[in-house]
């Protein structure tokens, strides 16, 4: 086993043993089923023909805020826990190289954040099917899942950079929230002026921020897969179109690659060349 | 860096964002020694250690391990290195077999090896009945025999240990002890920080003494210990003496400083002086009775204060 690995394996162990981060994967499954619960209270006649395809809900609705959220606090204690745990030392002072720790560390978080996405996908298809009964398109989970971890990265990212700098644990996740926050109001607001005023600059310049790529990939890919499927323009397929956006994925894509790429880059250049502090005493 | 030497410290300087600085610290470990680090809190002990481990870069001087820079290579220098921090802590939701086991395979270890080892060491420190408990279930002075045991996981060529005996009980304390004179035994190089002097002075083959910041003192136990070149003449007699009495011993050539509680009486000489004829003359002629004398050689602490009252009076 190398040092990957046993990091690996180390911080899925962590991770599941906070509580607070088991609080948040536990409302991810609550609000999986909650959406369905309120679902069925709609009259058949309404769901029509869209009933089939109703597992796209539970997958999208996560992706639409709170598995950004989930994968910020993941992010947000995956090094920062270390140095207020003053366990960074035990790392640090064992045969492996900076660069093996700061893969393993990353890899384990994320690597729960995939358990969690996997784990509501299959969730929302189980209760999509014994609920409303046989669905189609399935074979679209072949995109849709590593969309929504596509739609994770960024605000992970975000959380384990602000995690390394600040070194504080809870000063990284009330940061890293704010910044999804405060991205997702300005975007919204920026869309309802851009709409009155007509303004495509100011909907361009919305692109710019994190939440953008990040909230919309995977109902893009599901759009993109769904079009030309027979499906009526109403219904599930104008609300995911609606939360799309209608924008390019291929801009989607370099959006969210973009903040990944530049906050592991950040978190990796402040864990290679700085000291390791010691627990705050 | 030349052979034998495990570590080369060289005018170590580290500088601290709140203007706070250590240094310049300057010591040398050889292969096989038991090497005593000692000084005040805030002396830079710690920032020296963690300086050898590659946990923090010097703003200046040079450090060596195996002829290594511990920054640039902390993977293989830690290979070797064995190290148990003061305070040390540990992932609190595993097991004390748990943290063995992966220092053992970081170390290298495998299958059967591994588990000898952790067996090993499990037994070495008195934790095979506490094996499978969670860490944040443990007392302090279990927290720091597991420390030592994880250390010595893969018999490393140096032991680096800081603080070993901080929170231990008595009976801890003696364990700890007793499992580093058996390392010392097997020839491992420790380097190993502690306040507890008499300890230092049980243990340690060589001395660094570092004060305000600074490496003050060097040297084998022996040089350390005579460091000062005074010899101590105690003395217990029947009745206690007169300020006369003790006046008289102040005159005695060579006497630089007599001290008397009760009926004890100690006198401190230069040790190319034999003063114990004259004192013992004295005391028995002043009529106060001798019940014992005998000659002593400075403790650690005592060369260690008056080190310290030196250096406060320059």
């Amino acid at each position: 086993m190398g040092a990957v690995d046993v990091l690996v394996v180390y911080e899925l162990r962590r991770v599941l043993a906070k509580k607070r981060v088991l609080v948040l994967i536990a409302a991810v499954f609550l609000t999986e089923a909650g959406l369905y619960l309120v679902i069925t209270r709609l009259p058949p006649s309404l769901l029509g023909p869209t009933s089939s395809y109703i597992w796209m809900l539970g997958i999208v609705a996560p992706t639409l805020g709170l598995l950004q959220v989930t994968s910020l606090m993941v992010g947000s204690t995956v090094f920062s826990d270390e140095y207020e745990a003053g366990t960074s030392d035990f790392w640090m002072t064992r045969p492996i190289s900076r660069t093996e720790y700061y893969i393993g560390k990353v890899l384990g978080g994320l690597a729960l954040v995939l358990i969690i996405i996997s784990a509501y996908t299959a969730l929302s298809v189980s209760i999509a099917w014994s609920v409303f009964g046989p669905q189609q398109r399935l074979d679209l989970l072949v995109t849709s899942l590593p969309a929504s971890v596509a739609s994770s990265l960024p605000f992970y990212a975000i959380g384990l950079a602000f995690g390394e700098a600040l070194r504080r644990g809870i000063l990284a996740t009330v940061l890293s929230g704010l910044t999804f926050f405060g991205s997702y109001i300005f975007e919204g607001y920026a869309n309802i002026v851009a709409a009155l005023s007509d303004d495509r600059a100011l909907l361009e310049l919305s692109q710019l921020l994190p939440t953008w790529g990040s909230t919309r990939i995977t109902t893009d890919v599901l759009v993109q897969g769904l079009t030309g499927s027979g499906l009526p323009s109403t219904g599930i397929l104008s609300f995911l179109a609606g939360s799309s956006g209608g924008s390019s994925l291929s801009l989607m894509l370099l959006n969210v690659a973009a903040y990944t790429a530049i906050a592991l880059l950040l978190a990796w250049l402040r864990l290679r060349t700085s000291d390791v502090t010691r627990r705050a005493q | 860096m030349s052979g034998g030497e495990v570590i080369r410290v060289e005018s170590l300087v580290k500088s601290y964002g709140d203007g706070g600085e250590v240094g310049p610290i300057s010591l040398t470990v050889r292969r096989g020694d038991v090497y005593g680090f000692v000084g005040p809190n805030g002396s830079g002990k710690t920032t020296t250690i963690r300086a050898i481990l590659g946990l923090l870069r010097p703003t200046s001087g040079r450090v060596e391990v195996f002829g290594m820079d511990p920054w640039k290579e902390s993977k293989r220098v830690n290979a070797l290195i064995g190290y148990s921090p003061e305070l040390p802590s540990f992932p609190s939701f595993l097991t004390a077999r748990q943290v063995l086991e992966i220092t053992g395979r970081l170390k290298g270890l495998s299958g059967s090896e591994l588990k000898r080892e952790v067996e090993r060491v499990l037994d070495l420190t008195g934790l095979v009945n506490h094996a499978g408990r969670r860490i944040g279930n443990f007392s302090k002075g279990m927290v720091q025999r597991l420390s030592i045991g994880q250390a010595l996981i893969g018999d490393p060529e140096l032991l680096v240990l800081d603080e070993p005996m901080l929170g231990v009980d008595p009976v801890g304390r003696v364990q700890i002890r007793e499992i580093l004179l058996d390392v010392r035994r097997r020839g491992t190089t420790i380097l190993f920080s502690s306040h507890e002097l008499y300890e230092v002075e049980r243990l340690a083959t060589r001395i660094g003494m570092v004060y305000l910041g600074r490496t003050v003192l060097e040297g084998g136990i022996e040089e350390v210990l005579h460091h000062d070149g005074s010899v101590r003449v105690k003395a217990v007699t029947r009745s206690a003496p007169g300020e006369e009495v003790i006046e008289s011993l102040r005159r005695i050539g060579g006497v630089m400083d007599v001290s008397a509680d009760g009926n004890s009486v100690t006198v401190v000489a230069d040790d190319s002086v034999d003063v114990r004829d004259q004192v013992a003359e004295r005391l028995v002629l002043s009529g106060c009775g001798l019940l014992e004398f005998r000659t002593e050689r400075s403790s650690l602490e005592e060369v260690f204060m008056g080190r310290v009252r030196s250096l406060g009076r320059g």
